[in-house]
C-alpha cells in the first residue's frame, strides 16, 4: 500500500514538474511559481477537505476546478500588485501554470481524500526540483546562452531525473 | 496570406510544446498506439476551436466593455470544463472507432488549451484566434506522433535503467526541439 502511494505521489510530482518548465529560466521565477503553485494547492485541498462530505460525489471535480480558478485569480492579482517584474517576464503563463499544476496533481493523486500532509510533502519536493532546474539554467546560462533557450529545459530535466532515480530508486523500471 | 503564415508559425516554428514548453506531460505520458494518439489530438483540436470561439466572443463583447477582465481565469475555466464535457460526449459517439478513452480531467489538465485561448483573445479578429487554436492543436498532435515514433525506434533493452521511461523521452523531446529551432524564420 505504501509503495503504491509513493508511486502515485511520484507520478503527480513528475507531472507538476513537467508542467512548470516555463518558469525555470531563472531561480527567481522558479521559486515564485513554485511557492505560488504550492499555496494554491494547499488552500484548495484544505477547503475541499472541509467540504468533501457536503457535496455530491460527481460534482467534486467541478468544485475543485472552480475553486482552483478562483484562488489562481487572487494569486495573479497579488503578483500584479507586488511582483510586477515577474509578471513582465511570464505574463499570462502565471494563471495557466498555477491552474494546470493544481488540476494535474489532483488527477494523478486520484484520491477523493484531499489529505493535507501528502500535498505538503509533494509541494516541498516540487519547489526543490523546480529551483534546482532554475539554478542550473541560470548558472550555465550566464556562460552559454543556448541553455536559456527552450530545448535545454528538457535535456537538463531528463539528466536530473535520471540522476535522482539512479540514486534513490535502485530497482525501479519507470521514473 | 496572413492566415497561412500564422498557421505555419504556430505548427512549426512557434510550436506550443517545443518552444513554449506547455503540455509537456500529456505528450510524453502516452502509449505508443498511433491511432489513439491521432484521435486524442483531433479531440484536443476540436475543443480548442470551440473554446477559442466562445472565449473570444465572451471576452470582447462582455468582459472588456464592462471592464471586468479580472474574471477571465474563472470564466474561462468554467467554459473549459463545459467544452471538455462536450468533447467527451463526441468521443463517446464515435462508437467502435473510439480508441482513446479520454476523460474530462485529461482535457482540463492540458495547459495548451488555456494558454492558446488566453493568447488568442489578444488578436484583433476572431478568425486569427481560431487559426491560432487550430495551429496549436495540430502542433500538439504532430509532436505527440513524432515522439511516439521516436520511442518505437528506441531499443528499450539497451538503455541504462535509470534513464528508461520518462527521462529518455524528455531527452528525445529536447533533441527534437533543437531540430525544430531550424524552422525559425520560416514565416516572416
Amino acid at each position: 500500500m505504501n509503495s503504491y502511494n509513493n508511486k502515485k505521489n511520484n507520478t503527480a510530482l513528475l507531472a507538476a514538474i513537467c508542467t512548470g518548465f516555463v518558469a525555470t529560466t531563472s531561480l527567481k521565477t522558479a521559486l515564485s511559481i513554485g511557492l505560488a503553485a504550492s499555496i494554491v494547492l494547499i488552500i484548495t485541498n484544505l477547503i475541499m477537505h472541509l467540504f468533501i462530505n457536503k457535496a455530491p460525489n460527481s460534482m467534486l471535480m467541478l468544485f475543485y476546478i472552480i475553486l482552483t480558478a478562483f484562488i489562481t485569480s487572487i494569486m495573479y492579482l497579488i503578483f500584479q500588485a507586488y511582483f510586477p517584474d515577474i509578471v513582465n517576464e511570464l505574463g499570462i503563463y502565471i494563471p495557466v501554470l498555477l491552474f494546470t499544476i493544481s488540476i494535474i496533481v489532483q488527477i494523478f493523486l486520484h484520491e477523493k481524500k484531499y489529505s493535507i500532509l501528502n500535498i505538503l510533502a509533494l509541494s516541498i519536493g516540487f519547489i526543490l526540483i523546480l529551483c534546482g532546474i532554475g539554478i542550473i539554467r541560470e548558472l550555465l546560462g550566464g556562460k552559454y546562452t543556448a541553455i536559456l533557450e527552450a530545448p535545454a529545459a528538457f535535456i537538463i530535466t531528463g539528466f536530473l531525473l535520471a540522476i535522482l532515480s539512479g540514486i534513490f530508486d535502485k530497482d525501479k523500471k519507470t521514473a | 496570406m496572413d492566415f497561412i503564415y500564422l498557421l505555419v508559425a504556430t505548427i512549426f516554428s512557434d510550436n506550443f510544446v517545443l518552444s513554449k514548453l506547455l503540455g509537456v506531460y500529456p505528450v510524453i505520458n502516452k502509449s505508443n498506439k498511433k491511432i489513439s494518439i491521432v484521435q486524442e489530438g483531433i479531440l484536443v483540436t476540436i475543443s480548442l476551436i470551440v473554446m477559442s470561439i466562445f472565449s473570444y466572443i465572451l471576452y470582447t463583447w462582455i468582459l472588456e466593455p464592462l471592464n471586468i477582465s479580472y474574471l477571465t481565469t474563472i470564466l474561462f475555466s468554467l467554459i473549459l470544463f463545459l467544452v471538455a464535457q462536450l468533447t467527451v460526449l463526441i468521443s463517446k459517439k464515435m462508437g467502435k472507432y473510439n480508441n482513446v478513452g479520454i476523460s474530462v480531467e485529461q482535457i482540463v489538465a492540458n495547459s495548451i488549451i488555456l494558454a492558446a485561448v488566453l493568447i488568442g483573445i489578444e488578436q484583433e479578429h476572431i478568425l486569427y484566434s481560431v487559426i491560432y487554436a487550430i495551429g496549436a492543436g495540430l502542433g500538439y498532435t504532430l509532436i505527440s506522433v513524432l515522439i511516439s515514433d521516436a520511442m518505437d525506434r528506441v531499443d528499450e533493452d539497451t538503455i541504462v535503467p535509470a534513464f528508461s521511461g520518462i527521462p529518455i523521452r524528455l531527452i528525445a523531446l529536447g533533441l527534437m526541439a533543437y531540430a525544430f529551432l531550424g524552422f525559425n524564420g520560416i514565416a516572416p
